[in-house]
């Protein structure tokens, strides 16, 4: 008779299964896996929350230099010839650029004034473009085995899997956890601050070019020097460079959000020398993650 | 909006090693020849780029009133693209009185404005005039573009379109798609005895002319590469063929002769192919003609449906759509008929295929669960995203640029009936294009050649 192999077979397989869940699951029960990054989430967090605050602030009526309505000249450079002092950027033939080829069929031109005003009326129907963003979804919560023997073949095999699941895409699979408490105890640690405020602050006022695929990949580094206040020095300086046709747009939209956020009034004074010179890499790839 | 991951790991890191590799007491002494801090920003906002448009300038009421209009038209396309929010002109602080002198940057930045558009009308005396502007980036405080058109003021609209790409691509990147026009079809009457008359219009749904006189059943038009011409499918004279129309000269001609019905015409990239399908039986192929020797040449031999042809951008590539799998489905091929492949897989029936004009997408008619939606896939079969769906969608075309698709909608319902939508690539910005009565099939030209 095969019964009783198959029984004891399978009896023992649970007892094994048993064992081995108790000796590996329980022990995992009482770690909270995900709360072990928590720590580091709050901190972040909580910066975030405050500098948050900050950068809300309107920097409207401050200038960071005082432009007293430059000379004339300045901002309109290149004016190839001293006439009328109208004429813009030289452009080579303007005379035939619009003679549209009218369509023929004038004789029925079903009555435009009506067709004006209808599409003047013409409600933006769509609320503006929020982009689609592909949030992070919060990991689902590790379910807290039980010790359910049916459950046991699955839980053995998740086990493997299982562990804190930490997103994958961030990690670059550099600092262990303990490492990154470390980290956050030493005075590299202040910076993290410092870069939280920064990044915080710009991507509030960046807006890169969207839409176009080759523009995901332009990253702009951007220098700024600061000065004490939190003002932007001069003007910020693109680092790098690239043959791709966007890159001018890219570049602009870049030195544009430093402006725009400037000044960052709650940089400490008293920590000048480490945010006196500051490098900004803006990288749109995540923001157009399919 | 903003969390933790936006501050990478190694950006952490880098700052910890550059502080690290400086012994405590050094750090002020030395300063470091590169940055001291490095920040990555890895989220911005995707939020429309406020900019002032004050009216152009005019030294007269008449020019003053077409600087007001043209600005209106300018303002409106680039309000329309999604990607710009201009600013109502009662918020201005500067009152523009000089078109020669640089504005007070500081007034624009205090409401916001990124960029600012001046621009002024010059009458010319010859019964033409001049739209002269400059797009200023506020916050650099430069001029980005300044440029000039001359035209006719009946013109106005088109040199506002103009203005209106100019600073489109000054600011994104990309060509603009305001100098365009649609042709479609105008639908009239009761639903079951609608008059269709091919038309054409602005991209924006002004200037609509009727093109036919609605005696004979049109469908499928679609643009040369230059514009001047488009390609349809009539019923004149009981039978279905494809004809050529010229909007300039308003003369029109049957393409090719052939014994059966030929349909679901398009010109190749080039403009020297129509390439279209051809009835046999109850099977239909695709064949090309070409419009100088007039030599056709017969690139699918299934005995199945192949239809709605579209050439990639380069001309080296034809997709279409064919029912020889059973459903109808997308399929690519090389231009020579060789490599035929299917690219869609997922559920329902595909029809329409468009190729984009940048090549990256081909755009869809999908029905599916009683819907029909517009989608776009790559030419590989990847990345099938749906932009809209619901009661009835059909017909993708796309703009120039690429980024904008205009569509029709039909409405249920005993008075319900076609009209034109516009969605953006991303699948938001959706908008009605507004025109006189029902509108289906639209066909959205190239950018219109200048001069």
């Amino acid at each position: 008779m095969r019964r009783p192999v198959w029984s004891l077979t399978t009896s023992l397989l649970i007892h094994a299964g048993l064992l081995v869940a108790a000796v590996v699951v329980l022990p995992q029960a009482t770690l909270p896996p995900v709360e072990e990054r928590d720590p580091i989430s709050v901190e972040i967090v909580e910066v975030t929350d405050t500098s948050t605050r900050v950068a809300t602030k309107p920097d409207a009526p401050k200038e960071p230099e005082t432009p007293p309505a430059p000379p004339k000249e300045e901002p309109v450079p290149e004016k190839p010839k001293p006439q009328a002092a109208v004429e813009p950027e030289p452009l080579p033939e303007p005379e035939p650029v619009v003679e549209p080829a009218p369509v023929p069929d004038e004789p029925a031109p079903p009555k435009p004034e009506v067709v004006e005003k209808k599409a003047e009326e013409t409600p933006p129907p769509a609320p503006p473009p929020p982009k689609p963003k592909p949030r992070p979804k919060p990991k689902p919560k590790p379910e807290k085995p039980k010790l359910n023997v049916d459950e046991l073949a699955a839980l053995l095999n998740k086990i493997p899997d299982e562990p804190p699941p930490v997103e994958p895409s961030q990690t670059d699979g550099v600092p262990a956890q303990g490492d990154i408490e470390q980290l956050l105890g030493n005075d590299a640690a202040n910076s993290a601050d410092l870069i939280d405020y920064l990044s915080q602050a710009t991507s509030k006022c960046w807006s890169p070019p969207t839409g176009v695929a080759e523009a995901q990949d332009l990253v702009i580094s951007v220098k700024i020097n600061f000065a004490e206040d939190g003002s932007v020095t001069g003007t910020p300086e693109v680092m790098n460079n690239s043959p791709n046709p966007l890159f001018g747009v890219a570049a602009a939209a870049a030195v544009r959000a430093v402006l725009i956020c400037a000044p960052y009034d709650k940089l400490p004074r008293d920590r000048y020398e480490e945010w006196r010179e500051t490098q900004i890499n803006f990288n749109p790839a995540k923001m157009f993650a399919p | 909006m903003f969390t933790k991951s936006m501050i990478s790991r190694r950006s952490l890191l880098a700052a910890g090693a550059a502080a690290l590799a400086l012994p405590a007491g050094m750090s002020s002494l030395t300063r470091p020849a590169a940055a001291a801090l490095v920040v990555d920003v890895t989220k911005g906002q995707v939020a429309p780029m406020p900019i002032a448009l004050p009216s152009f300038i005019g030294a007269d009421a008449t020019t003053a009133e077409l600087g007001a209009n043209i600005t209106g038209v300018v303002a409106s396309d680039l309000q329309n693209s999604g990607l710009f929010a201009p600013l109502p002109q009662e918020s201005y602080i500067e009152k523009i009185t000089n078109f020669g002198q640089p504005p007070r940057f500081a007034d624009w930045r205090t409401i916001q404005a990124q960029a600012l558009v001046t621009g002024q009308i010059v009458a010319q005396g010859d019964g033409r005039v001049r739209a002269e502007f400059r797009l200023w980036d506020i916050f650099a405080q430069a001029q980005v573009i300044g440029l000039q058109f001359t035209t006719t003021p009946k013109n106005f609209r088109r040199m506002g379109h103009m203005i209106a790409d100019a600073i489109y691509k000054a600011l994104t990147g990309e060509d603009g798609y305001f100098d365009t026009r649609v042709v479609f079809i105008s639908e009239e009457g009761p639903k079951d005895k609608r008059v269709k008359k091919l038309s054409i219009m602005d991209q924006d749904g002004f200037n609509v002319r009727m093109l036919t006189d609605g005696a004979d059943l049109v469908l499928t038009p679609r643009f040369s590469p230059t514009s001047q011409e488009i390609t349809y499918m009539s019923f004149a004279g009981g039978n279905p063929r494809v004809y050529l129309f010229n909007i300039e000269t308003g003369q029109k001609e049957i393409v090719g002769v052939f014994p059966n019905m030929t349909f679901s015409p398009r010109f190749s990239p080039d403009g020297e192919q129509v390439i279209m399908s051809l009835q046999n039986g109850g099977n239909a192929n695709i064949y090309t003609l070409d419009m100088r020797s007039k030599a056709t040449r017969q690139l699918t031999t299934t005995a199945a449906i192949d239809t709605a042809p579209s050439y990639s951008p380069d001309g080296a590539r034809i997709c279409f759509e064919s029912d020889r799998g059973g459903g109808q489905q997308i399929y690519v091929m090389n231009s020579d008929g060789s490599g035929q492949q299917r690219i869609s897989s997922g559920e329902g029936r595909y029809s329409t295929p468009v190729w984009s004009p940048r090549g990256d997408h081909i755009a869809f008619t999908k029905f599916t669960a009683g819907a029909f939606s517009i989608g776009v896939i790559k030419p590989d079969g990847s990345g099938e995203r749906i932009l809209t769906s619901g009661f009835h969608n059909e017909g993708p075309t796309w703009a120039p640029n690429g980024r904008v698709l205009m569509f029709f909608r039909e409405s249920p319902g005993e008075n319900g009936g076609p009209q034109l939508y516009s969605v953006d690539l991303t699948g938001y910005n959706e908008r009605l294009i507004k025109t006189p009565g029902f509108a289906s099939d639209p066909a959205w030209s190239p950018l219109l050649k200048q001069g």
